[in-house]
């Protein structure tokens, strides 16, 4: 049984269907990516999944039972959310943003303590635990926010582009975050080669609707790129993981 | 600046303990003094020994009156009404996520205003006696609290900005009425009275009219506490709230109606003091950091604390006259607070990093 079903989702509004036909699966320990231009329903999707909108058409179903049954609480034991630009106008410090992971779940304040720590330590911001969240670049806070939703120990973790604000660097050590702690992840991803070096399964959406699905050696052709994002790429495979990537054109190869 | 914080807060749970048990003894001893300090001052040892004869024999010694009559409802109200303005002023920020917030943007104080000012200058529900004020504050400042609520919810939702502007358009609707009862007020006396109401008073403090506040002020304060981690959730904004787990549709509407009948009970026993719901929460957050399970109680005892001196200073600076309260906790509060708000970095709505 897949821990998330997404089964014939529609969303519109005001008439225009923004998410038309989009049905996907994650099972446990997958990490599976959502790719597709810019107004594809990506984000949509997402929110879908993590109730920030009810979609006019389809259900979403979390470990089997009906996600939009269940009590906030419960879906926040199983379901931690990275959203994207969260907003941050209140001068708290990084561990109290992370300990509101932690609103979920009874219990102590050992417990809760904890969980904190372990989180600060997965992301490397211990060392700014104390500092406030105002102060803090745009890669760690977005670091901060990815404690906040490991604090709140999930199942799985649903990041709308959660690479956006970090650099090269952080970017990977995030993938790998995601993918060595075993966790069940669905993100939406801009960066192709990220998805293709990190994803277990990769989803591709172009105008509400799912176009393609599979392994990124399945999905990632130089056609379908071509079709859904308007650039064809030279495909290769990477030297040392096999898994492909994707060369874009330049200058001198356009 | 990386040391930005290095001096205050996130202080280590004894600091903040022994703040909140620092500030409560200074609570108890400013009660004494506000019942000791006014035109006619008293020492600390003769109010205990009024306080103690009126426990035992009921009223015996000459100070009665004033002492047990007079100052202490109203050194209580003052503790009670700054106490919930500033615990309600963090909620009202936290609900709307805005640093400008306070309890009288939800248009409570408004249309307190206007049923004040009716029974003031037009005797309006006369036949209600001694209760006719307070009854008119807070039946006004309940329509106020009823019409913002019905003009900012949408879809079972009571989204920020929606509740920003509607509560602001309802309290220029009212102000404007108020503003025009005065001006039609049938004599100029009336007119002033009203406007001394309106500014806040404790001046008409009795044991009675304490009574609803400081129920209030169990309840109101009660329910935030409860609330308190859910107001650092919402304080991220609603959607991450609803991902942390929170029923965001049921906690905003909660705090809303509490936070709205708290300031509706205070208004109508001490009229509109302004400042307290709006400067409190902020200083406190430069104590204390930004977290609720903290800013809350540092909050109503600090409003507490605030409001009884304020108020000692309105009936002795020019006394025997009074000061309206909302004239002196802007004058003396406000270039407090600047003077703070610049030496200390704090960064509410936004930071130059």
């Amino acid at each position: 049984m897949s821990l998330l079903d997404a089964r014939g989702l529609r969303y519109e509004v005001g008439g225009q269907a923004i998410v038309r036909d989009v049905s996907l699966a994650v099972a446990r320990g997958e990490v599976v990516g959502l790719v597709g231009p810019n107004g594809s329903g990506k984000t949509t999707v997402l929110r879908s999944v993590f109730r920030a909108l009810r979609p006019t058409g389809g259900a979403v179903w979390l470990a089997g039972e009906d996600l939009f049954s269940l009590p906030p609480k419960q879906v926040a034991r199983r379901m931690s959310v990275v959203a994207q630009d969260s907003p941050m106008e209140f001068d708290f410090t990084v561990r109290e943003v992370v300990t509101m992971g932690r609103f979920a779940h009874e219990g102590g304040g050992a417990q809760d303590a904890e969980a904190c720590q372990r989180a600060l330590d997965l992301v490397g911001l211990t060392e700014l635990a104390d500092r406030s969240v105002l102060t803090l670049s745009g890669g760690e806070r977005q670091r901060a926010l990815i404690a906040r939703a490991l604090a709140q120990n999930g199942e799985l973790v649903v990041l709308d582009e959660p690479t956006n604000h970090l650099d090269i660097g952080y970017q990977h050590e995030l993938m790998r975050l995601l993918t060595g702690l075993g966790m069940t992840a669905v993100a939406a991803l801009h960066d192709l080669n990220l998805a293709a070096g990190y994803c277990d399964r990769i989803y591709v959406l172009r105008a509400g609707l799912v176009v393609a699905a599979g392994t990124p050696e399945q999905v990632l052709t130089e056609d379908l790129v071509e079709q859904v994002f308007g650039v064809r790429p030279h495909l290769v495979a990477h030297p040392a993981s096999g898994r492909p990537q994707l060369l874009f054109p330049s200058k001198e190869n356009p | 600046m990386p040391a930005a914080r290095s001096s205050a807060p996130f202080a280590p749970r004894a600091r903040f303990t022994f703040l909140l048990i620092a500030m409560a003894s200074l609570l108890l001893v400013t009660l004494l003094f506000g019942v000791a300090l006014g035109p006619v001052s008293l020492s600390v040892g003769e109010v205990f020994s009024v306080l103690a004869s009126h426990a035992t024999h009921g009223v015996t010694q000459p100070g009665d009156a004033i002492v047990w009559q007079v100052r202490a409802p109203r050194v209580l109200l003052g503790a009670v009404a700054g106490a919930c303005l500033a615990a309600t002023g963090v909620a009202v920020q936290a609900l709307v996520r805005n640093a400008l917030a306070d309890p009288f943007l939800l248009g409570v104080s408004s249309g307190a205003s206007v049923g004040a000012s009716s029974v003031l200058l037009f005797g309006a529900l006369a036949w209600l006696g001694s209760w006719a004020l307070t009854a008119g504050a807070f039946l006004g400042g309940l329509a106020a609290m009823l019409a913002v609520f019905a003009l900012a919810r949408t879809g079972g939702r009571l989204p920020a900005l929606r509740l920003v502007l509607s509560g602001t358009a309802m309290a220029y609707v009212f102000s404007a009425m108020t503003s025009l009862l005065i001006y039609l007020a049938p004599n100029a006396e009336g007119a002033r009275t009203a406007i001394f109401w309106l500014l806040g008073s404790l001046g008409g403090a009795s044991w009675q009219n304490l009574l609803i506040p400081a129920i209030a002020a169990v309840l109101g304060l009660g329910y935030l506490a409860v609330q308190a981690k859910a107001l650092d959730a919402l304080a991220m904004g609603d959607e991450a709230a609803g991902t942390l787990g929170v029923d965001v549709r049921a906690v905003r509407t909660g705090l809303y109606l509490v936070t709205a009948l708290v300031t509706g009970a205070v208004v109508a026993a001490a009229g509109a003091i302004g400042f307290v719901g709006l400067m409190l929460p902020h200083l406190v957050r430069l104590l204390v950091g930004a977290g609720h399970r903290r800013v809350l109680p540092a909050s109503a005892l600090l409003g507490a604390l605030f409001l009884v001196w304020t108020d000692v200073a309105a009936r002795m600076v020019v006394a025997p006259e009074e000061l309206p309260l909302g004239v002196i906790t802007a004058v003396f509060g406000g270039p407090v607070f600047l003077f703070l708000l610049r030496r200390r970095s704090y960064a509410f709505g936004g930071v130059a990093s």
